[in-house]
Formats: C-alpha cells, structure tokens, sequence
C-alpha cells in the first residue's frame, strides 16, 4: 500500500486520507497528517517506525536547545553527527546484514532533520514551531519513502496548517485537490506506463547477459536505463509535490528538466534538485563554496560528491559514480567553460548532457565491478570481444519496447511538460489526464498481485 | 454543481470508480466469476477484476451467452487448485492408459511418486534408460553433429527462444516453434507462428500437420507452475504428446526436463521452486517410452552440486545468460539417439 502506484494508495488511503483531513478542524489538521503519515509508514515498516519516532523526539528536542542556547555551533554540531551517525549506521546495516534493516526513507527524512537544526541554527526558522508541526514535517507521507526533501520554510507556507491556518472554502478545496491530482496523475503515468515497462527492457537486458550484448543494444540499454531512472524518481516527485499540492502544500520542484542542461554541473541542478540544494545549502557554502581559491574549491566539490555517492549507496559503483561526476564537474568549471571557445564549450557541455551522463547512469545501476566492465567492453567494443553475442538482439528489443522508449523520448522534449503545466486548466489536457490515468489504472491492475510482470518466462 | 467546474478531473475519476465498482459487482458471479475468485481485497479495488478480465477480451457488453466459450479458453490457464492434495501415481498412469505406451507398470508400491521414493523407477528419469526392463531393444544415447539436428523442431518457452537466439549453429539447422510464456496448455491451439510467403499466423498443430520432423523436442512446464496441480499438467502434457506422435509418427519425440532455476529463486519463491520442478520432472520421465519417446533432463549440464541452476550463469534465476546457452547445446549433441 504505500507504494504512490499502487491501486490500494490510489483508491483506498488517499481519498480516505484527504476527506479525514479536510473533515478535521482547523486547529487539529496537523495532527490528522501526523498520525496519517504515521499510519502509512507504520504499513510499510512497523518494525522500524520506534527509529523514526526516536529520531523525530531527538530532533525536536535538539531544535528547541539550539534555539535557546548560548553554545549553539556545539549542538547544531552535536545533533548533526547524531543524524549522520544513524543514517550511516543504518546504511553499513542493510548493506552488510540485510536489507530490510534499513528503516524506509531514512536517507530522506535524517536530510530534513539536518536541514531543519541547520535552519534553526541559521535562525531562518525564528518562531518556535509546536511539536507537532516539526514532527508531521519530518514525517509527512507524501515525502517519507523518497523525498523531495522539502524545506520547513515550505512546510510552513501551508495556511490550511499551523498556527495561522484559515478554514478553507469548499471550492478552494476542491480546485487543490484538482490541482494536485493532475500532478498525481502525469507522475503516475511516467512511473507506470514509462518507467515500469523500460525496466522491464533493462532487465531483459539483464538476462541475456551484459558480455552478450551487442553494442547497439548496450547503448540502447543505457538510454533505456537513464530513462527509466528518469521517470521513475520524477513520476515519483510528481505524485508526491501533488498529494503534497492537494493538501495545501505548495508544489515542490524536485526536477526541472534535466536533459535541457548545458553542462553537468547544470544538470544536477536540476536533477533531484532539493537533495542538490541540500548539498548546496549545508554542506557546499558552509566549506566555503566558490567564494574560495581553486584548490579549496576543489577539494569542497570533491567532498560534495563522495558524500553523494555515498548517500545513494555504500558500494563501490555509487563512489566510482560519485567521483566520476566530481571529475567532469571541475573540468567543466576550470577548462570546458574557462579556457574553450564559447562555441566548443557548449557543445561539449551538451556532449556531456547526452553521453556522459547516461554513461554514467550504468555505473549508477550496476553494483559488481566485473559486471560493469562487461558492460562497457560491449558498449565500446574495441575494448574486448562478446561471448555468444546475437548481433539483432537490439531490432528484436526495439520492437519490443520501441513504443516505450519513444514515449520517453518525446516527454524529454522540454517544451512537453512545459505545455502541460501551462495548460492544466484547460479541459483538452483534463480529459487526456483522465484518459491516461484509467489506462495506468488497467495496467495496474492487471500487473498487481502479478509478481512476474518482469519475468515472464 | 456550481462546484464541479473546479474539479472535473475528480469528479469524472470518482464517478467512474463508482460506476465501474458496481458494474462488477453486477457481474461477479457472471461473466467475471473466474476472476472474482482470486480476487483478494487487501491487493486491489474491487474493479480490478473487470480489469483482469478485459486483458482477456471479456468486456461487461458481452452477453452472459458467451461465457461458456471463454471458460474454457482461459479455464485450463486459470484454474484454481481444486485439489492440492499430492498426486498419486494412480491418477497419472490412469489417464494415460490410453496414451502413447503402457511403460508404467502398474504396481501398488508405485502409487507415491511425489515422495523422495521413486527407487522403483529412478534410473528412467536419468539418461540411463536401461532401467525399463519390458525394453528389448535399448537404445543408447549417443554423440551426434550439428546435422542430426537438420530435422528437428524445438518447442518451447522462453529458454527455448534462448536457445535459438544464442546458439546460432542451432538456429541454422533446426526449426523453432518457441514463444515466451508458451505453456503446455496453449501449445498447440496458440497461432504464433509466421510461416514464409502465408499471411496471418498458424498454430503449433497446423504447422506439425504441414511439416514432417525427424525429431521434436519440447521443453514447457514452467510457466505451468503457477496454475493448475501436477495433475492437470501431466494429463495435458501426455496429450499434446500424443497429438504430437499422430502428427508426427515418424519423428523421435525428446520430452526435455524443465530447466531448474538458481538457489536464490528456490529457497524464495513458493511456485517456481527446484523441489516443484524435480516433482514435475519425475513425473514427466514416466510419460518417455524408450522407443520413440525419450526423457532426456539437461539440467545436469547447468547445476551446482546441490542440483540447483549455477548462480553465475543466470540473471533472473529463470534464464540462461546468452553465454550459458552453449552448455545445453552440448548437452544435446550428446544425448542423441539415433535409429539406423
């Protein structure tokens, strides 16, 4: 159930969910997310639900000393390495023991915490919010499992909410709800028309073997896997910014067209741009940022991202991915950009958006090294030979999947979503949303309950 | 109503629901009764099982008359367990008395072969099949070339699809009628298959009546593990082998042991699990005749120590990565019978 896409969320917690909170009086809508995101996490992981509680108690507790206090860079620095610590620990444990110790969204809501003790530190967070609202901010469903790490600042721009909260007229209710659906409903299309159908094609890919592929099929297979990646986690943000949207929260940004970057650097703006943000707000202008000489910037976006690479996981790949990306940043910012013609700049700029990236998008998805060199060998096959390579595989995938992966295609063009969100009042794009979701809706339901929808033998 | 013009989207989804929600609900115990019986509330709205069914081709507009023609094309898919109870031998020799031979000798000690004791009859399910004693003339399994495979046809699955992608001097010299997710239910009657210079596709059955094989291995059972009992699947089995000798009365017929998976999917997964298929295996070695019937089990050529598939060779845990599909190719030319 607490899955954005699956039918039981879709028909079951989330009307139940909204009604009970727009039925709540104002003054206890807070507590109606609370328990709510409670009860949602508690569905997914019960086992793990006292280490979020423990962390949200610790946090507020930490929040209110900071904001008092005489030593404050003491506790600030306290209650960081606390959080850190937790996030560490629990990520060693899922990688080493087993997985399922890994408290959901840990990676996600231990960021909030850090940002909310920086900001109260920074006293951008002047007044003393009640614990309730610091805790249904840390907890809040829509954000829990995977972000966007929204900010409490946003938290508390929500007037249904808090201490200044109006009662809201039926019609402002119903055109958030609308308003948020729509989201809802492109994201739930990305994920689940998109997204699940060329993960399917990767794990074909998968199966036949990465030392067996031919190169058009391992370059098809990287494109395949960046898209899918792409529209899973920007479905994901999608449908999150819009149950966060219907219930008065202002719409989150956590992807902002990333393949119309013209560097990396820009494209990581851009990509999960609030975990971006994050690194940017409190750990990358905290060092010092660019404001200092090269060397210390360098070593400030070295930083930056290994504890990226890490935070995304604590194999090798995720390092190699992180160091990788760190590299052609800083030859992005001390050569391509610097010392090229402007002309050459942009277009290896580009060449960086469109290759490298999806390049390194198969470090990102492939954890055994061996693995990763068979894939590369076949991506750039001068490198070494194939085993049993069938060299029309790709013609058969492409017949396959082609229609997926042109649909992916066409919502890369920036201009697409652009049109959607201008347009979303309109009824053209309404009844295309409606059609859409009842067709996710008829996939879904025929793919539930069906373990094998990838493996279909 | 004045308030449906700030949310029509939500509106119509609501509506929509609602009708779809009580539409089944009219048809449950009609057109849907198949699907309404696994459906499982805590998994999925209630609509989802029209939904199910529409995959089918069974809309709510079809009339209640044509419901007896769609049981039964999708019944033998979707049967539910009836009887889970272990299969006996009894049940399985039964049904095939009439089949292509009376190998099984009909003996009370036989009646548990789901057990661990089949040491009655242990040797026929190994390559060795001098255990069939009313055998008079044995044939042995011998080493061939690419050639002898110039007239056989392989039916199968996905892994058989495997076979003939990645094993290319296969696929020059045999002919493949594999589809993925073919079962034994659907072998014959499924028109897949694209004959050169014909429009449309045929099915397994036409192309076997318009084509003579020498040799006709088959290797299905995994798809079936999920649906029906052993039972079920034993009794189609032995009759697509049968409509397979009257089509084909001069070929050797190969039944080919379902392929294992890796430890991993075993020990984790209720269905598609090692000991489920070495049951099926077993029964599926007594449906070989040892005279135009052979049983041969590649599996030998593809596990571990401990009889599950290699965990290196495989992705999923189900199939073979390409690389692997040499093995079974070796196997093949190696377990060959050749008739002079």
């Amino acid at each position: 159930m607490i899955n954005f896409s699956d039918l039981t969320f879709i028909f079951r917690f989330l009307p139940v969910f909204v009604i009970a909170f727009y039925l709540t009086p104002t003054k206890f809508k807070t507590w109606t997310l609370l328990v709510g995101s409670l009860v949602f996490y508690g569905v997914g992981d019960i086992r793990m639900l006292p280490v979020l509680l423990g962390a949200v108690v610790v946090n507020y507790l930490f929040s209110r000393a900071i904001r008092g206090a005489t030593k404050k860079k003491l506790l600030l620095a306290f209650i960081v390495v606390i959080d850190a610590l937790m996030l560490v620990e629990f990520k060693i444990l899922g990688q080493m023991v087993d997985n399922s110790l890994m408290p959901l969204g840990i990676s996600f809501f231990v960021f909030k915490m850090i940002s909310f003790q920086a900001d109260t530190y920074m006293e951008k967070i002047t007044e003393d919010p009640p614990f309730a609202d610091v805790a249904a901010y840390f907890c809040m469903f829509p954000q829990i499992l995977s972000g966007p790490i929204m900010r409490f600042s946003d938290y508390d721009d929500n007037d249904l909410i808090g201490k200044d909260a109006y009662k809201p007229e039926l019609k402002t209710i119903l055109s958030n709800i609308e308003d948020g659906l729509k989201f809802f409903v492109l994201g739930l299309f990305m994920k689940v028309m998109i997204a699940d159908h060329l993960s399917m094609l990767w794990n074909d890919i998968g199966t036949i073997g990465y030392e067996s592929l031919s190169t058009p099929l391992a370059w098809i297979g990287a494109v395949t896997y960046s898209m899918q990646l792409y529209y899973d986690f920007w479905g994901y943000s999608l449908m999150a910014a819009g149950i966060g949207v219907m219930i008065g929260f202002p719409f989150v940004v956590n992807f902002d067209q990333p393949y119309r970057a013209k560097s990396v650097s820009d494209f990581y703006r851009r990509w999960h741009a609030t975990l971006g943000s994050w690194f940017k707000d409190y750990i990358y202008i905290p060092m010092g940022g660019s404001k200092v000489k090269a060397p210390r910037i360098i070593f400030n976006l070295l930083v930056v991202w290994l504890i990226t690479g890490f935070w995304h996981g604590i194999t090798l790949n995720f390092i190699l991915w992180g160091l990788i990306l760190f590299v052609i940043i800083v030859s992005e910012k001390f050569i391509v950009f610097k010392l090229l013609p402007k002309w050459l700049g942009f277009i290896v700029g580009k060449l960086h958006v469109f290759v490298l990236i999806p390049l390194t998008w198969v470090i990102f998805a492939i954890p055994k090294m061996g693995m990763m060199e068979d894939y590369f060998c076949r991506l750039f096959p001068f490198f070494g030979e194939g085993i049993a390579v069938n060299g029309s595989d790709y013609i058969k995938k492409l017949g396959l999947y082609g229609g997926f992966l042109l649909l992916g295609l066409i919502l890369l063009i920036p201009g697409v979503y652009g049109l959607f969100e201008k347009n979303r009042k309109k009824p053209v794009v309404t009844i295309i949303l409606f059609v859409i979701f009842w067709i996710c809706v008829y996939s879904l339901s025929n793919s539930a309950g069906n373990p094998f929808m990838y493996l279909r033998f | 109503m004045k308030l449906l013009k700030y949310c029509p989207l939500l509106f119509a989804t609501a509506v929509v629901s609602i009708i779809l929600s009580c539409l089944t609900f009219a048809l449950k115990d009609e057109l849907y009764g198949d699907y309404a019986e696994g459906y499982d509330s805590a998994k999925m709205p209630f609509f989802s099982v029209m939904m199910k069914g529409m995959a089918d081709g069974v809309f709510p507009w079809d009339g209640v008359a044509d419901i007896r023609a769609i049981d039964e094309k999708f019944l033998a898919g979707r049967q539910s367990e009836e009887t889970t109870e272990t299969p006996t031998q009894e049940t399985v020799t039964a049904k095939e008395t009439e089949e292509p031979q009376p190998v099984q000798e009909t003996e009370p000690e036989e009646t548990d072969i789901s057990g661990n004791d089949v040491s009655g009859n242990s040797d026929i399910s190994g390559n060795d099949i001098s255990g069939n004693s009313e055998e008079e003339e044995g044939y042995e399994f011998c080493e061939v070339t690419d050639d002898y495979f110039e007239d056989a046809v392989f039916i199968g699955d996905s892994r058989t699809v495997g076979l003939s992608e990645y094993v290319e001097a296969l696929d020059t010299k045999a002919t493949f009628y594999s589809k993925v997710s073919l079962t034994i239910y659907t072998v014959l009657d499924k028109p897949f298959l694209k004959m050169e210079g014909k429009k449309g596709k045929i099915t397994v059955d036409e192309a076997l009546s318009e084509n003579q094989f020498g040799k006709v291995y088959i290797m299905l059972g995994l798809n079936e593990m999920g649906t029906g009992n052993i039972n079920t699947f034993i009794t189609k089995y032995s009759e697509v082998i049968a409509r397979i000798r009257e089509l084909q009365p001069d070929a050797i017929i190969y039944i080919q042991g379902i392929m294992h998976v890796t430890a991993d999917k075993s020990d984790n997964d209720k269905l598609f699990n090692n000991p489920n298929i070495n049951e099926r295996n077993e029964a599926l070695s007594q449906l070989a005749n040892d005279e135009d019937i052979f049983y041969i089990d590649m599996n030998e050529s593809v596990d571990d120590e401990d009889g599950n598939l290699i965990t290196e060779i495989s992705f999923d845990g189900v199939h073979l990565k390409a690389s692997a599909y040499e093995r079974w190719h070796q196997y093949l030319l190696q377990h060959a019978i050749v008739k002079e």
